[in-house]
């Protein structure tokens, strides 16, 4: 019955192609809009996952005030961005205390300088989107990350001295970077290294295939000889309890505070459960507003039902005079809803995914796909189909036959 | 034992100022086998006791038996279902489904009786072979002529073998070739052994019947066998006679109720 009931609304739908395609298009452009706000966010968070991991799932960050809230298991309850801007609580006492810790494998401090970089290349020229980090020699282990040419500055060479990044590298030196000269505030600095690249599909702090690391000693003199670190990053020795190493640090460095909590310390975690909720929530949002148009295709399908129900008063009346009873009537208009507007989904679907392939060819978005997404709206396209196919369905089972047969 | 006994039905539709009696105490009798056309004027109430004895519509009072069972207060999907086990109807408009082919159209009775597919494309291509159709199966109601579409509609009438066939004026919309090849198709189901109740206005057509049940302002005016072969003629006589009668009818009403209440006790 069913499987006649879905041959039968095929081809009615398919009898009236221009009305069926019109009818469908609202659930086409409602799941068509829902699922690619839903495959971006979903890309995005997935790049932004990835990009958390590549700097080693061990690594942990200190930075200066007391920037997140954290319920009773730990999570993170809400995060205030404004409290790790100003003068910062963190000293080298504190980074001596991470780096003693015996778990620790690496720890180093990012100093970020302000600061005019020129080149002495050809004509003095200014270099433009770089920053200046000054670090230690932790900082290639403690973040993952490999020296492509020459080499990381020591901690014991407390001279001008740069590593940079492979992007500015090409720009100024066309790749051979080593050895060249690059001046910050005047000052000049030989270079030692060369980054290797990064592979950063979007990026929410500096550039740092565009940075220049220059040794923490150093830094110290651009501001009156004192270390001004805005972050310190730990790599947490594999195998180790990484909650129980945060917890013996924050207890450290509370101690040396004079035990005030005005620092925050962030695990890898920490970094994808707040992106995941930022993004979450922006994509619920978006999707909520893009949901409005499948009630508006829902509202479509049932007018155009309705419509079809009073064009086919003749056929219902003698589908039940031959002995159709009112479930079975029903079920044959339900049926054609359904089917119009889980057709119209999968449509949708189709669309979303060229969009997003569209979007993944001329910008750097990219999408992710899964099964659940695409169960999920022909899902709801279905349920539209049901909702908006019951009052119409109704209205022909409850057909008196015998007028019906006479309608003209 | 009759196959349809209505007894005292009466149909009222609306109330108070707007009522109207559609039938008042019907009592009809057919047996199974008959040929009955059902004749009357236009509101005479040859509608509704068409729907009523199709099981479209219920009496508002009175009983109706089919085959020996009260039908009269069933449920809608009792009813539904009754119509599509024991009634074929065929319309004086066909009422053929235009998207669907010959062959399918007649194998629709049987979708609700949810028969499969095979069955009912090979049930369905027996009855169109028996109407003459065979090679028609597959072709669509507007590849056929009047005479031909209303055979598919007779065909799909006898898709779930019914007790009972209720032909509504079906050579109304047909020329007179046509239409008597219809009504010779329908003496042949007739001859075959089916029960067919016939609504019409054309004399000729209710001749072929073998009884004749007139209606009258909802009332049975007269109900008498078919005498002997007929032709045109005999047709136009028979109908002044029945004029005639009528200043009778009074008398001659009350005598067929009479009897049947013997019959029955």
């Amino acid at each position: 019955m069913i499987v006649q009931n879905i041959r039968l609304a095929l081809r009615t739908l398919s009898g009236n192609k221009l009305r069926s395609t019109l009818t469908m298009l609202g659930i086409i452009i409602g799941v068509a809009s829902v699922t690619t706000v839903i495959s971006i966010g979903e890309g995005v968070k997935s790049e932004v996952r990835s990009e958390i991991n590549n700097l080693g799932a061990n690594l942990i960050s200190v930075t200066p005030g007391n920037s997140v809230t954290r319920d009773e298991d730990g999570n993170i309850e809400s995060f205030d961005f404004a409290a790790s801007f100003g003068a910062t609580t963190l000293s080298e006492s504190d980074l001596a205390i991470i780096k003693n810790n015996k778990n620790i494998t690496a720890a180093t401090p990012l100093m970020q300088i302000s600061g005019l970089v020129t080149t002495q290349r050809s004509e003095q020229e200014n270099v433009s989107g770089t920053s200046i980090i000054a670090t230690d020699s932790d900082f290639p282990e403690a973040l993952n990350q490999e020296v492509a040419e020459g080499k990381f500055f020591e901690d014991s060479e407390n001279q001008r001295r740069a590593v940079i990044g492979s992007e500015l590298a090409n720009d100024l030196y066309g790749g051979e970077a080593v050895s060249g000269v690059v001046t910050i505030r005047g000052e000049n600095f030989v270079i030692t290294g060369v980054m290797e690249e990064l592979d950063f599909g979007l990026d929410f702090g500096p550039n740092l295939n565009r940075a220049i690391y220059i040794p923490l000693e150093v830094g110290k003199n651009f501001n009156q000889g004192v270390a001004q670190i805005q972050e310190i990053d730990a790599k947490v020795a594999d195998g180790a309890d990484i909650d129980a190493v945060v917890a013996e640090i924050e207890e450290a460095i509370k101690a040396n505070h004079g035990g005030e909590e005005d620092f925050t310390i962030l695990k890898q975690e920490d970094f994808i459960s707040v992106t995941d909720t930022i993004f979450g929530l922006l994509t619920t949002f978006v999707a909520a507003i893009a949901a409005i148009s499948l009630v508006v295709g829902g509202i479509g399908i049932m007018n155009i039902m309705l419509v079809s129900v009073t064009e086919r008063t003749r056929e219902i009346g003698l589908r039940k005079a031959i002995g159709a009873n009112n479930a079975q009537v029903l079920m044959q208009f339900l049926i054609e809803s359904i089917i119009l507007s889980v057709i119209g989904g999968l449509i949708g679907v189709g669309l979303a995914f060229f969009i997003v392939g569209i979007l993944q060819l001329f910008t750097e978005i990219t999408g992710a796909y899964s099964l659940q997404t695409i169960l999920l709206a022909t899902g709801v396209s279905g349920f539209v189909g049901i909702i908006a196919g019951l009052w119409p369905a109704w209205q022909a089972a409850r057909k008196d036959p015998i007028k019906s047969l006479r309608y003209e | 034992m009759s196959l349809i006994s209505l007894q005292n039905v009466s149909k009222i539709y609306g109330e108070e100022d707007a009522r109207t009696v559609a039938l008042e105490s019907m009592s009809i009798d057919i047996d199974a086998g008959e040929f009955v056309a059902i004749m009357g004027p236009s509101g005479s109430g040859k509608s509704t006791l068409m729907n009523m004895v199709g099981l479209l519509d219920r009496p508002t009072t009175g009983t109706y038996m089919l085959e020996d069972k009260d039908v009269s207060t069933l449920k809608d999907k009792k009813l539904a279902e009754l119509r599509r086990e024991k009634i074929g109807f065929v319309f004086q408009n066909f009422n053929l489904l235009q998207r669907h082919t010959a062959l399918e159209n007649v194998s629709l009775p049987m979708v609700y009786k949810r028969a499969s597919t095979r069955e009912r494309l090979h049930a369905a291509a027996e009855l169109l072979e028996k109407v003459g159709l065979g090679d028609r199966m597959h072709h669509m109601p507007n590849e056929l002529s009047g005479g031909q579409m209303q055979r598919v509609a007779i065909a799909r009438a006898l898709a779930n073998s019914p007790s009972l066939i209720l032909a509504d004026e079906p050579t109304g919309n047909l020329d007179s070739k046509s239409g008597a090849q219809i009504i010779k198709q329908l003496n042949q189901l007739h001859k075959d052994g089916n029960t067919i109740i016939i609504v019409t206005h054309d004399e000729e057509v209710a001749l072929q019947a073998k009884r004749i049940v007139r209606l009258r302002d909802g009332r049975l005016d007269s109900d008498e066998p078919v005498k002997a072969k007929k032709t045109t003629k005999k047709a136009k006589s028979t109908k002044k006679k029945s004029s005639k009668k009528k200043t009778e009818k009074k008398d001659s009403k009350k005598k067929p109720k009479k009897a049947k209440k013997e019959k029955k006790s």
